[in-house]
């Protein structure tokens, strides 16, 4: 005489009613059929999912098995793989950014049944395999969920925003007053400035680099001072040979291409002429 | 046929539990695979936004059972790797009326009397949380002695992967700023070094932790534009853009930071004007000072000298503007 199991387990309990999918679902979109048992379980939590997650569309390749889960609006949500070959019990769901959305249990003889579907697209609609409302996790797609920058990399969690060389990152908070809070309600900036590097040539010539040792002052000596002298503000120095009273000095200092050249007016020898 | 309630079956199955991984027929009585099924009968758990969970790979689990007096702590942990050794820890009174609910974070044990609730980094979210609904704990109470321990085995208590929440990489919980170190100037060889008011360091954190509303401003020489349909920002560099050209100011990677001792600058670069860059408005790498007559130019390298000397050297006379 058959028994009947006051209490089955979770999973055997599900496996011959349409769980995880909605009481109404028709599980079947006229070719292809989902049967029950075929799903045990499932959660189901992609940024940007609605209540009316289903699966939109099954494909079948020669190797593997794709499930593309879905709200009306976006088809293509998130997805499981799994190989045709070696089916397992657990199918991981990510979205495309793979990040995880959640799961579906099974099992991997179940799973198999989706090899006598033959490879091609096999696409459904909500009303076909709409998820159990306890099955799904709505989250809204607000706020800022990931940084993606232009290689496809998403960051998410605690992010660093790193100011490279030349570049400087450097934040404030201010109170800023609104209309629902006229107390004012912090709201923090942050300040990119591209500044370069004045100091490029030593970055990029590394251990090569050799820091030249500068002219930083001149010293003018006679027997009876010393005289330091420091560059202006563009960092010159002017020489003259007497102070502007003198109309007509002997020693004159002429500028070169080169530099200075000193010498005094006056005949010359006549060896020397 | 009038059914029993959701909590009424699971305290007869191994829900919330996969099946076969308690209540195992023949376990040993102080192992979590001999836990009755009617001391668990619901629980959940959300995995925070920094983890490593791998849903194909990793499980949550009840890690141990301590009993003291009546009170019993139920240990659950995850065995990914980012939350080793981080229990989600449930007390229960065996007193307590069946189907207490109770929610938890996550805790690091200190040592045996003390713990720590295990936050993120900014301490605004636990690493990871849950709820655990107790049923009768009598049957509990009748394999472990008080002062007893019902340990772990492998694969035993193993949570079906549906009550599991996995929050890995779903938003940004918070935004840090750091710098690189700037490129710093050094001494020539033979001078002493510079001395640096602060630690030299690769990166210099700015903030950590920002959270709320966030503005980017476009700093100096910035181009920011944004998109909001695709919800992008490019950010550009152009020579005065954004605030203009910094000038000759620089800004600081982080507060406090200062010049070296004897200098002016924040990388330590000596100024335009701390170098002599040209004499009488000629400049380049090498200067040519050429006497000519009356004049003598020698080179005291010893000493780092240039003399002049006036000398008269080759002049018959002096100039006279009257002859």
């Amino acid at each position: 005489m058959a028994q009947r199991i006051l209490f089955p387990e979770w999973r055997a309990e599900n496996e011959a009613t349409k769980y995880p999918f909605a009481q109404c679902a028709s599980l079947t979109n006229g070719s292809k059929t989902i049967l029950e048992g075929m799903f045990l379980d499932a959660s189901l939590y992609p940024i940007g999912g609605g209540y009316d997650l289903h699966i939109s569309e099954v494909v079948i390749t020669n190797d593997a098995v794709r499930i593309y889960i879905g709200t009306v609006a976006q088809k293509q949500l998130c997805s499981a793989t799994f190989s045709r070959l070696a089916p397992p019990d657990l199918l991981k769901v990510v979205d495309s950014a793979n990040r995880p959305a959640g799961v579906l249990v099974s099992e991997s003889s179940r799973l198999g049944l989706f090899n006598g579907w033959g490879t091609g697209v096999h696409q459904f609609t909500l009303k076909q395999t709409m998820f159990a409302a306890s099955c799904v996790v709505p989250i809204p797609d607000t706020g800022v969920r990931g940084i993606r920058l232009a290689d496809g990399t998403v960051l998410t969690g605690e992010v660093w925003l790193v100011g490279g060389k030349g570049v400087t990152l450097s934040s404030r908070t201010d109170l800023e007053a609104r209309r629902d809070n006229p107390q004012g309600k912090p709201v923090t900036t942050i300040t990119i400035d591209a500044v370069g590097d004045p100091l490029f040539r030593r970055c990029a010539c590394g251990d090569l680099f050799e820091t030249p040792s500068f002219v930083q002052t001149l010293t003018f000596v006679d027997k009876n001072q010393t005289v330091v002298v420091s560059p202006g503000d563009y960092g010159n120095i002017r020489i003259a040979v007497n102070n502007d009273l003198a109309q007509h000095p002997v020693l004159r200092i002429s500028a070169t291409d080169k530099g200075l050249y000193v010498h005094a007016v006056g005949t010359l020898l006549q060896s020397v002429r | 046929m009038a059914r029993a309630d959701f909590y009424n079956e699971n305290a007869n199955r191994a829900y919330p539990f996969i099946a076969g991984t308690v209540a195992v027929p023949g376990a040993n009585p102080l192992t979590t695979a001999a836990l009755p099924n009617s001391a668990i009968v619901d629980a959940g758990f959300v995995l925070g936004v920094q983890n490593d969970f791998d849903a194909a790979v990793h499980t949550v689990y009840l890690h141990h059972i301590v009993r003291s007096g009546d009170t019993f702590s139920f240990y659950f942990a995850c065995s990914a790797p980012s939350l080793d050794g981080i229990y989600l820890v449930f007390t229960r009174s065996l007193s307590d009326a069946p189907y207490s609910v109770e929610h938890s974070e996550a805790v690091v044990e200190q040592n045996s009397e003390s713990s720590e609730t295990s936050m993120s980094q900014c301490g605004d979210e636990p690493v990871w949380s849950g709820y655990l609904v107790t049923g009768d704990l009598h049957e509990l109470a009748a394999l472990i002695a008080d002062g007893q321990q019902m340990i772990s085995v492998a694969g035993a208590a193993r949570i079906e992967p549906a009550l599991i929440y996995n929050a890995a990489a779903s938003w940004v919980s918070s935004l840090n700023l750091a710098n690189d170190d700037r490129t710093r100037a050094t001494n020539p060889a033979d001078c002493l070094e510079l001395i640096w008011p602060f630690a030299r360091r690769d990166l210099h954190i700015n903030s950590t932790c920002l959270l709320g509303d966030i503005r980017l401003a476009a700093g100096h020489n910035i181009i920011l534009r944004q998109d909001n349909d695709s919800g992008t920002i490019y950010i550009g560099a152009s020579y005065g853009a954004g605030s203009g050209a910094p000038g000759n100011s620089q800004i600081p990677l982080f507060a406090g930071e200062q010049p070296p001792v004897g200098r002016y600058t924040l990388d330590g670069a000596l100024r335009c004007n701390d170098v002599i860059r040209s004499i009488n408005g000629i400049g380049g790498r090498h200067f040519e000072i050429k006497a000519g007559p009356g004049v003598t130019v020698t080179a005291d390298h010893a000493n780092h000298r240039i003399v002049l000397a006036f000398d008269m050297k080759q002049l018959a006379v002096c100039y006279d503007e009257q002859s």
